[in-house]
């Protein structure tokens, strides 16, 4: 923990719960046939269940991109899921026998759309899908999943609030700002990442906890497949953008960590200084011609395309 | 490192110290019954009431430190 270094908490005492996470780093079959994605689950039951053995009463379970149906490039529309198929029902009933929430990237299809969304769903405890969340940046024009059209942010376990991204999400600054502004105090990012980009890996992941003061947990795919190799590399970073604990390249793996999210509201709330999420809506603040609460409007063109949002 | 003698600029610090038990959201109101009555010291002989300080703010709520902070650097 170098928190403090960076980020200062102000204020009197800070009570936080203990998030224990848990992330499974692996290699997914390119599903071509459902008997393959069910080799996929089997593998990820078999990550949760080490982790309950080797870190009794974990709360979170986090599994990569890709991670239930892999990413066939010619094959992968025969093997997309719908929440209530039987797939997904065996992660349900996995969560809710070990009494952990889990993360799973699972490939669905979506109402009113032909193409399937690469999404990124939540399980709660008792093995009810809490949360689901469509990736908005798919990794054109290699990607051609549906684009998605929001960053919700769901009440998790022990005061978190857990938002997720999935993959090349991660390389646009606004969807971890959006997360963050949405009241996330977790950002979960899950990935099949790819060489050469090992280092913006580390840096995205690293500049987004800084930037929005949250916790980032990301967890990546590894193995070699039709196109390139995914490196692992799965890391949990502290709300200062250091990095917490992080996975070797190339191996399966399991990461854990405990993480506090009272701490990352008591910095919202408490930091005199470095406050980002607080003052990039009021630009200035200190300034004496703006009464104290800066300039409030969003000037930026980036954020309203130049004004034209059409 | 020879240090030039410095302005006084000490105030923020005692403002902070004397904030430790404050949680946000708070109104002026409330802050002003909390801590208005404590003394900070604004100089090297100099003591201010919090009150006074308070009261120049020109917001009447605050919605985190950051933005009570800011406040008094604008006041």
């Amino acid at each position: 923990m170098i928190i403090g270094s960076s980020h200062g908490v102000g204020g009197g005492p800070t009570q936080t719960e203990v998030l224990s996470t848990v992330v499974a780093q692996l290699e997914p079959i390119h599903a071509t046939c459902m008997e393959e994605v069910n080799k996929n689950i089997d593998q990820i039951i078999q990550y949760m269940e080490i982790g309950a053995r080797g870190f009794p009463g974990y709360d979170l379970f986090v599994s990569p991109e890709f991670g239930v149906q892999g990413m066939h490039p010619l094959e992968r529309l025969k093997v997309v899921l719908t929440l209530d198929s039987p797939e997904v029902g065996r992660l349900k009933e996995a969560c809710a026998r070990l009494k952990v929430w889990g993360i799973f990237g699972v490939i669905l299809r979506l109402e009113g759309h032909d193409a399937p969304g690469n999404c990124a769903i939540m399980i709660n405890d008792e093995g009810e899908v809490v949360h689901q969340y469509c990736k908005m940046n798919p990794w054109i024009p290699t990607e051609r999943h549906y684009p998605g059209w929001e960053c919700p942010v769901t009440p998790g376990p022990k005061g978190s609030r857990i938002a997720t991204i999935v993959c090349a999400d991660g390389d646009y600054p606004e969807i971890w700002r959006e997360a963050a502004y949405n009241g996330a105090n977790v950002v979960v990012r899950i990935t099949h990442y790819m060489n050469p980009w090992e280092e913006p890996w580390k840096l995205t992941n690293r500049c987004a906890a800084y930037c929005n003061q949250v916790y980032v947990v990301g967890a990546n795919c590894y193995g070699m497949e039709h196109a390139c190799a995914a490196f692992g590399n799965s890391m949990i970073v502290n709300p200062d953008g250091n990095i917490v604990t992080e996975a070797p390249m190339m191996v399966p793996y399991l990461l854990k960590a405990d993480l506090y999210p009272g701490l990352v509201d008591k910095l919202h709330e408490s930091s005199t200084t470095n406050t980002f999420l607080y003052s990039f809506r009021h630009r200035g603040a200190a300034c004496k011609d703006l009464g104290g609460h800066g300039e409030t409007r969003n000037q930026y063109k980036a954020y309203t395309f130049g004004g034209d949002e059409k | 490192m020879i240090m030039e003698p410095m302005p006084y600029m000490l105030t923020l610090h005692y403002i902070v110290l004397a904030m430790r038990d404050i949680k946000f959201p708070i109104t002026k109101a409330e802050l002003l019954e909390k801590v208005g009555d404590k003394m900070i010291r604004t100089g090297p002989e100099a003591y201010t009431p919090f009150r006074d300080i308070i009261n120049k703010m020109p917001m009447d709520e605050f919605s985190c430190a950051a933005e009570f902070y800011c406040n008094h650097s604008a006041s």
